[in-house]
């Protein structure tokens, strides 16, 4: 297998990582599954005739992978390695077979191989690291993230984006630390490029590093003065920050550079949100809706909002089945169906529906375990409240341990 | 012993159907003894200066009266007492609505930045004791008898700080016997992870104010085992409660799950609800969001900040009446039982008027005796005065009638002028000063003055106040329930002090009995097991039991 196509699959294959982050269209998993048993057939059939293809050997190996059946893909990757032993992208999917197994010793012998046939080929040692990141193996292999971070020096401004991802990577994994730095470093290669500065900075809010947060926006602004997504995701920082009044002022002046801009209304309707002035909410948000009626995020806090007041539940649901209905992966929105019809309408069998979702893509957010319990005993189905209090559990311990281990 | 769940469907029903004309509720301002909280104020901010201001009413030298304990802050970022200005004061009840400062004969003025009080007699002597919650310092008084007391914290073994978090900040504390071995234990809510030296600096506006809680880190709460010779065990690790970490507010102590043993409930500050389930044998099981109780309906943890548990709907379960920020609305939650709990705030008429307010202590009491239990918060935000917050600072209290059927209505318009006076509110103790059966609140505000809201609602309705005095129980009988027959129906109460938020409330029960002038039916379930019947009981009367 050439190099470029080792670069291509780690860049299709980041790119699967990415979607952990950000909404998808929608594609069902039954069309996924048909394409990848097609794919999966006419590959066999090549190697039918031709044991040795390493083609279709590497092709297959990588459909397997992608079914999360690392033993056979691991198998399949062994074979062709043994055809073709200096592959640098092979070892690296051999690598994510030994995470996907649980294998320190393999994952640990891929990654030497890695290091040894490319040293210095920063997108098969990003994408190593990103698939060690919070395995529990990186203990053992150890040095990939620093060898990524140290080929940092010798790249160019296009490379940013690698240091972006492995950021995704380790932050995903809940360690900060090495996320800031990959982020950072995406900042210095690549300071041209807007979402650089997000990420780093939303990173910095998250963690309760409120002025390096605002100091990152703040240099996104000098690069950017004249971006209104530059001013609305500074405005967003503060936010999240816990700085309404801060927001406000890059609202405003986001607001000047587009007042009619559905992003810029958004901000001003969630900075409302956030002071608790509801019926101001309302009136920027349903504005917004209006400007931009397909705006999955719009339609949540216009829900929100209507959800504040005391009549404001049927306006609200309308709202949440927009949202929903434009994105069907908001976690957030299945929570909020659910708890208004929990507690408006109680009605559990329909708040169960969207319970469930709300967990099922967000394991993170206690409310919806709580009213996912609650629910399923309101409904007498106490086997069922038992085992969702033990996924909770679980989730709360392996949370904590996280929190120890850091 | 009898279960309690054992209520007669029929009494339950004739109790639903009573009337839903709200009798009036009317306050006026009582004199109240000269004091100031002091919160030390500074150009700078520091947390603690938004968070003083408990209050206890309780009987310190058996007289028969309510006397009132108020605790005060210190100099900040010193954390010292030093003037007069700053003392913890104790105001005897002379009687006559008149209040007499024995804080100085009495050996309570205190030392460091004092938050909250709890009340209890914790070595059975028949005379209450005090337990002080403060910054880096708590601090047990015990009562003399003779008008004095004695400041035991070394010797009990209160005084250590955590060997991991080093000294505490402690907001308030609850006596309970959780092991029912016939002594009062210690729970002590600590706050968070604090130090004036690492004081992060906020600002609003470009004005300093107070941080936000997220700023600080949180701390277990503490719960300590009374050995019965006048020390005390950490038994924190063992128990269970050190395993949550949380910023704690306030504490309500119950049965809330119907097993006899007293349970702990705890509001935190922008993190979940703690729910403490006593598991019989020295344990505690967190279960919050098992029995739907960590958060609110809107997903978020809530800046929890008072709490009181009875039982609003008289179902004989406690339900819980918390008090949150502005615009979060105050909690109610109703117990379900085995279930757990379901949030009525929205469904019973209480989100609408406590979203305007920010809460502090609350209580659940009668406050127009007519059988039904209504709802007190006192009101203040957190923001500083000179911060962008200026025109939300000062508020007004609120009061919720219970309209039966968990319906609530605010009252606080038709109460009286005294309810209209805004203020930086944080204590409340409710008691009955002057003995009339009306519940009476004593108020505290920051860098205000302490109030007396007397109850002078119109005397129609009939009463009855309740002071259990145990023999193999705690001798001031916290955690034994009650349970009251009228033809009305059925009512249920807990003994208990620890009140709202900061605060430490009058031991004695009180019931209010609507027309009706004689009480059918009077059961005591003590904490030792003990079950206790008594029939025909008059109205109108302060009734003394002796657990027998």
């Amino acid at each position: 297998m050439k190099l470029q196509t080792a670069l291509a699959l780690a860049g299709a294959l980041f790119a699967a990582t990415d979607s952990d982050s950000r909404p998808q269209p929608h594609r069902t998993a039954q069309n996924e599954q048909t394409e990848r048993e097609a794919a999966k057939h006419q590959l066999r059939q090549v190697l039918e005739h031709d044991p040795n293809n390493k083609e279709a050997l590497f092709q297959l190996a990588r459909v397997t992978v992608e079914e999360g059946d690392f033993a056979s893909a691991d198998a399949l990757f062994q074979k062709y390695l043994a055809i073709s032993p200096a592959e640098p992208g092979a070892w690296a999917y051999l690598l994510r077979c030994a995470v996907g197994q649980n294998d320190p010793k393999g994952a640990a012998n891929a990654q030497r191989q890695i290091e040894l046939l490319a040293p210095t080929n920063l997108a098969v040692q990003a994408q190593a690291a990103c698939w060690l990141a919070g395995s529990g193996i990186s203990e053992v292999t150890g040095r990939e993230f620093e060898l990524v971070m140290s080929l940092a020096r010798s790249q160019t401004s296009s490379e940013g984006l690698w240091y972006s991802r492995l950021g995704q990577c380790y932050e995903h994994a809940h360690d900060p630390s090495r996320a800031t730095r990959a982020f950072q470093a995406a900042v210095d290669l690549d300071p041209s490029t807007e979402t650089n500065y997000f990420r780093l900075a939303h990173l910095f809010a998250r963690e309760g590093l409120v002025g390096d947060a605002s100091e990152v926006m703040a240099g996104a602004v000098k690069h950017f003065p004249h971006s209104v997504t530059t001013r609305v995701e500074a405005g967003d920082i503060e936010l999240e920050a816990g700085n309404p009044e801060r927001a406000l002022e890059q609202q405003q002046r986001a607001a000047t550079l587009n007042p009619r801009s559905p992003g810029v209304l958004l901000l001003l309707g969630r900075i409302q949100l956030a002071q608790r002035r509801y019926p101001e909410a309302i009136v920027t948000l349903e504005r917004a809706a209006k400007l931009a009626a397909a705006d999955a995020g719009i339609q949540f806090y216009a829900g929100q909002a209507w959800m504040k007041t005391e009549h404001g539940t049927e306006r609200a649901l309308e709202h949440f089945k927009r949202s929903l209905a434009l994105d069907l992966n908001r976690a957030s929105t299945y929570y909020w169906l659910g708890s208004l019809y929990f507690h408006r309408y109680q009605e559990y069998r329909v708040a169960v529906q969207y319970l469930e979702q709300a967990v099922d893509r967000a394991p993170e957010l206690e409310a919806a375990h709580q009213m996912l319990i609650q629910a399923y005993k309101r409904l007498g189905e106490d086997a069922k409240a038992a085992g969702e209090l033990r996924r909770y559990q679980e989730i709360i311990q392996q949370k904590a341990k996280a929190e120890a281990a850091k | 012993m009898m279960g309690l769940r054992q209520v007669p469907a029929v009494l339950l029903s004739l109790f639903a159907a009573v009337t839903t004309t709200v009798a009036p509720i009317r306050f006026e301002d009582g004199r109240a003894p000269q004091f100031v909280t002091r919160t030390g104020r500074t150009a700078r901010k520091y947390l603690p200066q938004t968070m003083g201001g408990g209050v206890a009413v309780f009987d310190y030298n058996n007289d028969g009266l309510l006397d009132i304990y108020v605790v005060n802050g210190a100099t900040m970022p010193g954390l010292l007492k030093d003037g007069p200005q700053y003392s913890d004061r104790l105001f005897r009840n002379n009687g006559d609505g008149n209040f007499t400062d024995v804080t100085n004969m009495a050996g309570v003025a205190g030392q460091g930045f004092n938050i909250g009080v709890a009340i209890g007699d914790y070595d059975n002597d028949g005379f209450e004791d005090i337990f002080v919650a403060g910054v880096h310092r708590n601090t047990l008084y015990h009562n003399n008898g003779d008008g004095t007391f004695t400041d035991l914290t070394e010797r009990a073994g209160l005084a250590g700080p955590d060997p991991q978090y080093g000294t505490l900040w402690a907001v308030g504390a609850s006596w309970l016997d959780y092991d029912r071995d016939g002594l009062l234990d210690l729970f002590v809510v600590n706050y968070v992870q604090w130090d004036p030296k690492t004081e992060p600096v906020c600002e609003k506006r470009g004005l300093p104010d107070f941080c936000y809680p997220r700023a600080y880190q949180g701390v277990p709460n503490s719960l300590f085992h009374n050995n019965g010779d006048g020390t005390f065990t950490d038994v924190s690790p063992v128990s269970g409660i050190r395993q949550s970490i949380g910023k704690g507010m306030a504490v309500a102590a119950a049965d809330f799950d119907g097993d006899d043993w007293p349970d702990l409930f705890v509001t935190n500050d922008t993190l979940p609800n703690s729910l403490f389930l006593n598991q019989r044998n020295g344990t505690f099981k967190e279960a919050a969001i098992e029995n739907g109780i960590g958060f609110t309906e809107n997903g978020a943890a809530i800046s929890g900040m008072g709490a009181d548990a009875r039982d609003i709907d008289d179902d004989g379960r406690p339900d819980i009446f918390e008090t949150a920020l502005l615009n979060e609305t105050m909690p109610l939650f109703r117990n379900l039982g085995q279930v757990g709990f379901e949030e009525i705030t929205f469904a019973s008429g209480v989100a609408r008027a406590s979203r305007a307010k920010t809460g502090w202590s609350n209580g659940i009491y009668d406050f127009n005796n007519d059988g039904h239990k209504d709802l007190f918060a006192a009101c203040g935000h957190v923001m500083d005065a000179e911060g962008s917050l200026r025109a939300t600072v000062p508020q007004t209290n609120i009061i919720f009638a219970n309209l039966g059927n968990l319906n609530f209505a605010d009252v606080t318009a038709a109460v009286g002028v005294a309810l209209a006076r805004r203020g930086v509110h944080r204590g409340a103790a409710f008691g009955d000063l002057d003995n009339d059966g009306r519940v009476d609140v004593v108020l505290t505000e920051l860098d205000g003055p302490l109030r007396i809201l007397r109850n002078v609602s119109p005397a129609a309705n009939h009463w009855l106040l309740i002071r259990t005095i145990g023999a193999k129980s705690n001798r001031d009988g916290i955690g034994t329930r009650i349970r009251l027959v009228t033809e009305d129906g059925v009512q249920y109460n807990d003994v208990g002090t620890s009140v709202g938020y900061a605060s430490s409330s009058d031991v004695r029960v009180h019931f209010g009995l609507g027309r009706r002038t004689l009480v059918e039916e009077l059961e005591l379930f003590w904490p030792s097991g003990t079950h206790q019947v008594l029939k025909n009981v008059k109205a109108d009367q302060v009734l003394t039991v002796l657990e027998r």
